[in-house]
Order: C-alpha cells, then sequence, then structure tokens
C-alpha cells in the first residue's frame, strides 16, 4: 500500500519554492501600510496632529499597538511552521506590553480618580473607532490568513487567533493617526475590535486551515 | 548497524535534494519514513488504523514540504507533522464512535414508532427540540430519508444535517434518560 504511494507522491515530483518567515513579516508590514493609507485617505490624520506630535501619548498609543503586534507575530511563526519552537521572550514581551498599558490606567485612576476612567472609556466616537479598527484590520488579516494556508500551522485555531490580534493591532496603530482620544482608558474600544477579529482567526483558523 | 545521527542527516539531505526535485532521494526518504511512520503510529493507534495514518501523515508530509527549512533539523518538524495527523486522527476517530454509540444506545426510533404507547414516549421527547431539529430527526429516523433528500426539504447543507440529527440525538439521549430517572 505505502509503496504505491510512494510512486504516486515521487511521480511528477518538481522543485518547490519554500515558505519563509520573513514572507509572514513583509505581509504584515503590507497589511499595516494599506491599513495607513486606507485610514489617511478615508478618513484623515487626526485635526490636532500639530499639538499631537508632542504629546506622548500620541507616540504611547501607537507604540503600544505596534508593540503588540510584533510580539504576538513571533508567535504565530511558532505556530505556523511544524517543529517550530515557542520563544517564551515573544510571550513575555507580549505580558509586558499589556502590564504596561495596565500600570498606564492605573497610574490614571490613581493621580484623576476612577470618575475620570469612566470618562476616558466613555468618550464620543468609541462605536467608530471600533468598526474602524475592526474593517481596517481585516487588510492585514487576509494577507496574513494567506500566508498562514500555505504555511502549516499545527494548531489552526490558535495560529487564526493569534493573526487576529496582530491584524488588529497593527490596524489600531494605523487608526492611532486618526483618532484624538489619548486617554489610556479609551484603549478599550481597541481592545474589543482586536479580541473579536481574535474570534473570527480562530474561526478561520479551525474551519479553512486545518490540512 | 547505521548511526541514527547519521541516519537523520541522510534524512535531511534527502529532503533537501527532494524540495528541489530529485526523484530518487524522494522515494528513498519516503521509504524510510513509512518505516519511521508506522513504528511512531504503533505506540498510539490502534493496530487496524496505522496503516491509514501513515499515509495520510505521507500525504500531509508531501504537500507541506515546502514548509521544512533545509537549514534546520528535520525530526522536529516531521514529528511535529506526525503529531498533528495523530491529533486529527483521535479527533474524527471520538467524534465517529459518539455517533456510533449513539446509533446504539438509542432505541430504533422508527421500529418504536410502531408501538402506540411508544410513539407517544417518542413525539413527547421530540415537542422538547428546537422545531427544526426535530423536523430533521423526523426525517431521518422517522420516516428514513436520506442526507440528501433531508437536505433539500431543509434548505441546509448536507453536513449541517448530519451536525442537526448528531446533536438532537444526544439531547434525546439525554431528555430519555432523564424520563427514566423521574
Amino acid at each position: 500500500m505505502s509503496s504505491h504511494l510512494i510512486e504516486t507522491l515521487t511521480h511528477g515530483l518538481t522543485p518547490v519554492q519554500l515558505v519563509h518567515v520573513r514572507q509572514l513579516w513583509m505581509r504584515a508590514g503590507i497589511g499595516f501600510s494599506i491599513a495607513a493609507i486606507g485610514v489617511i485617505a478615508a478618513l484623515g490624520v487626526r485635526s490636532d496632529i500639530d499639538i499631537a506630535i508632542h504629546s506622548m501619548f500620541f507616540y504611547w498609543k501607537i507604540g503600544l499597538f505596534v508593540a503588540q503586534a510584533l510580539c504576538v507575530m513571533g508567535l504565530v511563526q511558532a505556530f505556523a511552521i511544524p517543529g517550530e519552537q515557542v520563544r517564551l521572550r515573544y510571550l513575555e514581551a507580549w505580558a509586558a506590553v499589556l502590564f504596561a498599558l495596565v500600570c498606564v490606567i492605573g497610574w490614571f485612576a490613581f493621580n484623576r480618580g476612577p470618575e475620570d476612567l469612566i470618562a476616558g472609556m466613555t468618550m464620543p466616537y468609541g462605536p467608530v473607532c471600533f468598526a474602524s479598527v475592526f474593517i481596517f484590520g481585516l487588510v492585514p488579516m487576509v494577507l496574513l490568513c494567506k500566508w498562514l494556508k500555505a504555511a502549516a500551522p499545527t494548531n489552526p485555531p490558535l495560529a487564526g487567533a493569534l493573526v487576529g490580534v496582530v491584524s488588529g493591532s497593527l490596524s489600531s496603530a494605523a487608526y492611532a493617526l486618526h483618532c484624538p482620544m489619548d486617554h489610556p482608558a479609551y484603549a478599550i474600544w481597541y481592545f474589543m475590535p482586536i479580541a473579536l477579529l481574535a474570534a473570527a482567526g480562530a474561526v478561520i483558523g479551525h474551519k479553512w486551515l486545518r490540512w | 548497524m547505521s548511526n541514527p545521527a547519521n541516519t537523520k542527516e541522510q534524512w535531511q539531505s534527502w529532503m533537501a535534494q527532494a524540495q528541489a526535485g530529485d526523484k530518487a532521494a524522494y522515494s528513498q526518504l519516503l521509504q524510510a519514513l513509512a518505516v519511521w511512520l508506522k513504528r511512531y503510529y504503533a505506540r498510539r493507534v490502534a493496530a487496524a488504523s496505522i496503516e491509514d495514518l501513515v499515509q495520510e501523515a505521507m500525504i500531509a508530509i508531501h504537500e507541506k514540504r515546502h514548509t521544512y527549512n533545509p537549514t534546520m533539523p528535520l525530526m522536529p518538524w516531521l514529528a511535529a507533522i506526525a503529531h498533528y495527523k495523530w491529533v486529527d486522527h483521535v479527533r474524527k476517530v471520538t467524534k465517529r464512535s459518539e455517533v456510533e454509540l449513539l446509533d446504539a444506545v438509542l432505541p430504533d426510533l422508527a421500529a418504536l414508532q410502531q408501538d402506540a404507547d411508544a410513539a407517544r414516549d417518542v413525539e413527547k421527547l421530540l415537542a422538547q427540540l428546537p422545531a427544526r431539529e426535530a423536523k430533521v430527526v423526523r426525517l431521518a429516523k422517522l420516516e428514513e430519508k436520506t442526507m440528501e433528500e433531508i437536505a433539500q426539504a431543509t434548505g441546509h447543507s448536507e453536513s449541517h444535517v448530519k451536525v442537526m440529527i448528531h446533536r438532537s440525538m444526544k439531547k434525546l439521549m439525554e431528555l430519555a434518560s432523564k424520563e427514566d430517572a423521574a
């Protein structure tokens, strides 16, 4: 039985184009660029950009999501190729990014009181930000899922969910160019679409990325 | 006796050559892998499933050979694929045995329908299911329609119908055991 299969598999064997992890990083870069161009073209840069560029919160917001995307990308590459080791440093770095966010929110709560936090979370345009992050996140999501399909994820739902987190984070970083809300508690409106993209990624992983 | 370390280096070299389109190297590699996979699965699955699983794993290795990085050791890559296929197999077998178990444990609904008292019990149980699930069970188990016919009648895909029947039968079994206990 096996010998017949070996004959079939060997017959007509052609050289293959290797899948490289750098293609994943390139696609993430392209996804981010398209999302950023889309945000600027469709919504424009935030109106107070002249003032915002002098505030550390402008860079903090973009940096937070870029850092999260980079950390999770390290995990995606480990789950996309059989036999790759999950490097704990990526997980630790991701935890550090989230811890930094919690610390900043905590600092705000301590210095300005819980009312300020609630006000930060309930600023107007939350649903608009939610929808925008989700929609612009679909661009990197498609690019990264197509790469994952060509790769061989040994845990497709998890790989899909992680791709969702990367896509949402890249989209959030791009959308931060437009969004004038800098309060750290407002990050909830960014993390909700990221969670939604992660859930969608898990479903895609389960249904489409199995091999 | 061959040195296992040399063997693995040899496999790695064969794989790199296979990626470049070398049929002879690939054939040698697959023959060696068939033996290795048989041994790998012999410790994990029933004897009757080994051959199927070996073939599935070999097809997966063939389809995903472009994901192997020839500068890295081959064994972790191979072991990860073999493990993935084993997990997939276990999942499928568990699902299948659940369906078989349900079929075996639940009495034949069509036969029960012949008896007036039993027919009332069946209807009582079906009434506790959501209407669309009850309809699918009626068509499949009482009217003994094919999956295709049920799919046409309900407007669902065949695979969706199968899932619905599986879930509904499970619910019916739970309901029946509750009623027995009461």
